[in-house]
């Protein structure tokens, strides 16, 4: 495959069509109803908290095994100036 | 003095999300001129007087139960040209590894009711091949005729594809029979949509640390074509930039592509790269690739020597402005919340911070995504999201924000 080419030959790539059905379209009734439900507790809440992964799901190339396989040239950045921060806000 | 003018720079309590907010944030927002619906982890809320009072839209129990119940990631679109607000909500994986993604629909002009319409997207769905997938990290970008709708899809902990879908705007107006195309690749890791998209939308991702994927694919095409583009070297591996109480709020943060927009004939993209050489700190990569050449044209990394920049998310005003929201931290510094643009004839970003924190994350987790998107009516200026910590570093101090500022 070369760039701007079709990737039909190229099994990572996929092209389908599907659906989704008919839209949900309850009354609007029926959905202020599920309002009265009672709220998410805080302690659910911390516990979804603490489940959170403390690194996140990757995939694709192995971009980190390649930076530790790279010590050489890492002088080699866009030279760009420091870029300042104005002071502001709330 | 600075070029960048919060017009609006709002803190929401948690009478406004009901307290329901997480050091993960990832807020996000979407504007019809005075009616707002902002959205995070793990509350949404409206306004419809554009900022002044605010309501809370519980998005566990605001729709019907499907999957394993409500889950996290939340993305709000406004499409103008349609009227239409999108709202895209993850789900918890069932019993049998399974999730949904909920697209709901409603007119724009209503925020004020619950009159919304949905549906329901699945891996099984989509393909039975991906039978017992599961989604994670959507996003929603605009074109001229289609909603494109992105996910990754996970079996267990480990990546099976990225997916985007192409949805009528025409089928999601009239609410009845939704039908799509997508695409998939098992190579490329969270494809990420431009926003400013008309005709053709392009996507973009990672196959290198000096290579990105772009793929475009013309709306009256069947599917995308693809342009490997190369880019001057940066950095993965595991982020570090701890605050003043040593907490590490990179912790969570990696490389994907989290800022894409289209303008004046050039793609952008942005991401947060690692420290490497003269740049001490995490910090964010940004790229212009000419839309014809498909070829960088500009390399403007947003870097400093004394804090770490991360997170960025971008969009061009309806003049072709780049404007940017992010967050900086680290060394002195706790997280704090950064708007601004580029200033094209200067060559470098005009940036000011909205919000400084008190305290880094105790438990180091922060992120995952914000969202910056034109503001409307006008498009001259930006929504942009964001949050800080005020007064303590768990997830019960968490102070999401909504800026809108002008360059």
């Amino acid at each position: 495959m070369t760039n701007g080419e079709s990737y039909g030959e190229d099994d990572a790539l996929e092209v389908g069509e599907g659906s989704a059905g008919e839209a949900e379209q309850p009354a609007e009734e029926e959905l202020a109803a599920l309002a009265d439900q009672p709220p998410i507790s805080p302690e659910e809440l911390d516990r979804r908290q603490e489940l959170l992964r403390e690194v996140r799901r990757e995939g694709g190339p192995d971009l980190h095994a390649e930076t530790e396989a790279r010590e050489e040239a890492v002088e080699d950045v866009p030279d760009i100036p420091p870029t300042e921060t104005e002071e502001g806000g709330a | 003095m600075s070029p960048i003018n919060l017009l609006q720079n709002i803190g929401l309590t948690d009478a406004n999300t009901g307290g329901q907010t997480a050091t993960v944030g990832e807020p996000t927002a979407a504007n019809n001129d005075q009616e707002i619906l902002v959205a995070g982890n793990w509350y949404a809320t409206k306004t419809l007087d554009g900022g002044t009072n605010w309501a809370l839209v519980d998005p566990f129990t605001f729709f019907p139960k499907a999957a394993g119940g409500f889950c996290c990631d939340q993305v709000v679109v406004y499409d103008p040209a349609n009227n239409l607000l999108f709202w895209l909500l993850q789900y918890v994986r069932d019993a049998q590894g399974r999730n949904i993604l909920r697209l709901a629909v409603k007119q724009g002009g209503t925020l004020g009711d619950n009159a919304w319409y949905w549906w329901d997207f699945s891996a099984e769905t989509t393909n039975a091949a991906w039978a017992g997938e599961w989604f994670d990290y959507p996003d929603l970008e605009l074109g001229d005729s289609f909603l494109y709708l992105t996910t990754n899809s996970f079996r267990g902990d480990a990546f099976a594809r990225s997916v985007v879908f192409r949805l009528p705007l025409q089928a999601l107006r009239d609410g009845g029979s939704l039908s799509y195309a997508y695409f998939a690749s098992t190579k490329n890791f969270s494809l990420r949509c431009v926003r400013g998209a008309r005709d053709t939308m392009y996507f973009a991702s990672h196959n290198a640390t000096n290579q990105v994927r772009v793929f475009s694919w013309p709306e009256a095409a069947q599917g995308p074509s693809v342009h490997d583009v190369n880019v001057s070297v940066w950095n993965a591996g595991r982020y570090s930039a701890p605050g003043p109480d040593g907490t590490n709020w990179l912790s969570r943060c990696d490389p994907r592509i989290t800022g894409a927009w289209l303008a004046n004939g050039s793609i952008g993209l942005a991401w947060s790269v690692n420290s490497r050489g003269p740049r001490p700190f995490p910090h964010v990569r940004v790229v212009e690739i000419d839309e014809t050449s498909m070829q960088v044209t500009a390399d403007r990394d947003i870097w400093s020597t004394d804090y770490a920049y991360a997170y960025p998310s971008g969009a061009a005003n309806d003049a072709g402005k780049i404007g940017i929201t992010l967050f900086r931290g680290g060394n002195q510094l706790n997280p704090g919340h950064v708007v601004g643009a580029y200033d094209e004839a200067g060559g470098s970003w005009d940036l000011v911070a909205t919000k400084d924190g008190t305290n880094g994350p105790t438990d180091n987790k922060w992120g995952d995504y914000l969202t910056c998107r034109p503001h409307t009516p006008g498009g001259q200026t930006w929504l942009a999201t964001g949050y800080t910590l005020q007064g303590g570093g768990t997830r019960t101090d968490i102070e999401p924000r909504l800026v809108q500022f002008s360059a």
